[in-house]
């Protein structure tokens, strides 16, 4: 029995688009809507293969990620960076310079 | 404008009151000190010239940002203009190289390089510094050009239209970029900070 549902996952697999093409379609949907055809072919796929459903999740949640990083950079008065005193006191004379012209 | 307020339109104060968050969004998007250092400049010399544009319909640091958005941008069309094309096709190779080449399995992931299971998600990492720190030096590993339009699409949020536009990237390949950067990124994160195996190259 073990053997038939394999046979019967790998048959759909070999079936379904093949993994190179749904990993792109997968980082699509990060920037654009797809069609429902294209997204029902990444839930097809998905279906039978551990590997691109793990992809999916991974590059999704490091998509959420850097966006959640760069809105705490964003929004946070606490900085970790600081321009430095020299570059600082650059600028400055820069636009004492320019605004005396 | 409110031109009572005289701190805040002085130009000379923008520098202790905007320079350090603006030095921050730079320095997240560019990861090059001495190029944020710059961009920051540019951005209150440029401001300084178009005071008159300002309207007084946002704060300061919301238009000042903005500015600083275009420098970004700008930085990003010089650097992509200027590199040549043979690191990004040294990437196309290594994307590929996940795939089986031939037999039954041709195009579909080869089980040596699979994705492994990560113990927690990028997310959980928001607040790990070694967790960002590997991510950039994996940003700094792309081809300029990927890292240019991954870093305009994902940390920037600029539609891919405009990324196009702004970097002479036709729409098809924008796709394909940012593809291949993320496969990358994944790829380099799972060895470098979840622990994966490094395949052997065939380069």
């Amino acid at each position: 029995m073990k053997r038939f549902l394999y046979k019967i996952h790998d048959w759909m697999l070999e079936h379904a688009p093949p993994c190179n093409k749904i990993v792109l379609l997968i980082s699509e949907t990060l920037d654009t809507r797809l069609p429902l055809s294209e997204r029902l072919k990444i839930r097809f796929h998905m279906t039978f293969c551990h590997c691109c459903t793990r992809y999916n999740t991974q590059v999704k949640s490091l998509h959420k990620a850097i966006h959640q990083k760069m809105e705490v950079v964003d929004m946070s008065s606490d900085f970790t960076e600081h321009l430095s005193d020299e570059r600082s006191n650059h600028i400055k004379s820069l636009l004492h310079h320019e605004m005396g012209k | 404008m409110d031109k009572n307020n005289h701190d805040e339109y002085n130009p000379i104060e923008w520098v202790d009151k905007h320079g350090d968050y603006l030095y921050n969004y730079v320095l997240y998007r560019i990861h090059d000190k001495t190029v944020a250092e710059d961009l920051v400049q540019e951005t209150f010399l440029a401001a300084l010239k178009n005071i008159k544009t300002f309207s007084g319909k946002s704060s300061i640091r919301t238009w000042l940002t903005a500015i600083l958005k275009n420098k970004i941008i700008d930085h990003f069309r010089k650097v992509s203009r200027e590199l040549p094309l043979e690191n990004d096709e040294k990437l196309f190779f290594e994307t590929e190289e996940i795939f089986y080449k031939e037999g039954r399995w041709k195009d579909y992931w080869d089980i040596n390089k699979d994705p492994l299971v990560w113990e927690n998600n990028p997310e959980k990492n928001l607040e790990k510094k070694q967790f960002w720190d590997t991510f950039y030096k994996c940003l700094e590993e792309l081809p300029p050009r990927f890292k240019a339009i991954f870093t305009l699409r994902t940390m920037e949020d600029l539609p891919t239209e405009k990324i196009c536009k702004d970097l002479n990237v036709s729409s098809s390949n924008i796709w394909v970029i940012l593809h291949r950067s993320r496969t990358q990124l994944r790829r380099c994160l799972e060895i470098n900070w979840y622990g994966g195996k490094l395949f052997k190259r065939k380069l």
